[in-house]
């Protein structure tokens, strides 16, 4: 046995876990070098002065903080803020978000410029005199039919519904009223 | 990246079709007429539908002409819609029914009814939105049984009184020779 593996078996040999034939190769190996020897000697007594030291209880305060300490950091562990939630979408999405914010600018863009286009001049080029003609005879005829109904409305009034109801039936009234004036009774 | 390009061609075509179509709908003086829709494939009807681009221009080609309130009529209107189609004997009843239902909604929609009238089986009812002052919309439903049912919505700031002046310029046996917009089927 070597110094090397004796002060690796060190350890093992104060807890007791060697087996009887590595126990005595390491036995056997400290009396014959003084410098592991030494260090045994060394190792024994600090050990020795470990076990002698009194323990004491630590307040339940530094206990519940320490505990405080790894609650939190778990927490932030697991949870993650709104901004590295947006940062997370906007990288993953972020060849799909460029896609769909260009073609709204563009929309918009088109939009903006259909919308102030010169309407007038629009108008003025998507007909023709012909179309104009047309339309003016439309008009006409449009007016022509409201005028057609609205007489139609004063006929009724005047003839059917004055006439007949009122005017006919107050004219027989003052007649049946006049009668005996005029017969001379 | 075939993809892409069809959805950035449909996003730039899109704006165009958007502000093309104007939605009528937004005028107050403008009426639902697709109760009617039905009746367009009847022997003989008439269509207007003339927006207010084209009735700019028809004013603005009209403003030298003889009577000049004509222009000034037709400068403030919106929507000029007429449609007439002929109605069977069979028909007036349905007829009758929308008109009653127009009637009913207009009613709700805080229309004013000008003039209603029942002539055995005959119908008129005319409809005006007054928007302050002013007159925002006009609608006339007229039903002739056994002859033609007539629906004209007038949409724009109404001058009544230019409006009813004008009108009896025009008669329709007149305007039977101009190229209007007249369907016959035979």
């Amino acid at each position: 046995m070597d110094c090397t593996i004796c002060n690796n078996l060190m350890d093992d040999y104060f807890d007791g876990h060697l087996s009887h034939k590595k126990r005595k190769q390491v036995t056997g190996h400290l009396t014959t070098c003084q410098g592991c020897s030494e260090f045994f000697r060394k190792y024994e007594n600090m050990l020795k002065s470990i076990r002698n030291v009194e323990i004491k209880k630590c307040p339940d305060e530094v206990v519940d903080s320490v505990f405080d300490i790894i609650n939190i950091d778990d927490k932030f562990s697991r949870r993650k803020s709104v901004f590295d939630r947006i940062n997370e979408f906007l990288f993953l999405y972020s060849r799909q978000l460029g896609i769909a914010g260009a073609a709204v600018t563009v929309f918009l863009f088109v939009f903006l410029i259909t919308s102030q286009f010169d309407k007038t001049t629009h108008v003025q080029q998507q007909y023709t005199t012909q179309d104009v003609e047309q339309a003016t005879d439309q008009v006409k005829l449009a007016l022509a039919y409201f005028n057609q109904v609205t007489s139609r409305t004063e006929e009724i009034i005047e003839k059917e519904i004055l006439h007949q109801q009122v005017v006919r039936p107050m004219k027989s009234s003052i007649r049946t009223a006049l009668k005996p004036l005029i017969n001379g009774g | 990246m075939k993809r892409y390009i069809i959805v950035l061609l449909f996003v730039l075509v899109l704006p165009f079709s958007a502000s093309a179509q104007e939605n009528y709908s937004k005028y107050q003086g403008y009426v639902d007429l697709s109760d009617i829709e039905e009746f367009k494939d009847s022997d003989e009807t008439v269509e207007i539908f003339i927006t207010k681009p084209l009735l700019s221009l028809v004013a603005a080609a009209t403003s030298s002409g003889e009577d000049p309130s004509f222009s000034n009529l037709l400068k403030n209107l919106a929507l000029i819609r007429v449609e007439t189609f002929n109605v069977k004997e069979k028909e007036t009843t349905k007829v009758k029914k929308i008109i009653q239902k127009v009637s009913k909604k207009l009613t709700k929609e805080k229309w004013s009814r000008i003039v209603r009238v029942k002539e055995k089986d005959e119908r008129v009812e005319i409809f005006i939105k007054p928007d302050g002052e002013k007159i925002a919309g006009l609608l006339i439903m007229s039903l002739k049984p056994d002859k033609e049912a007539v629906f004209v919505n007038i949409v724009g700031n109404i001058d009544m009184e230019q409006l009813g002046k004008l009108s009896r310029k025009f008669d329709i046996p007149q305007l039977d020779s101009l190229e209007v917009k007249k369907k016959s089927k035979k």
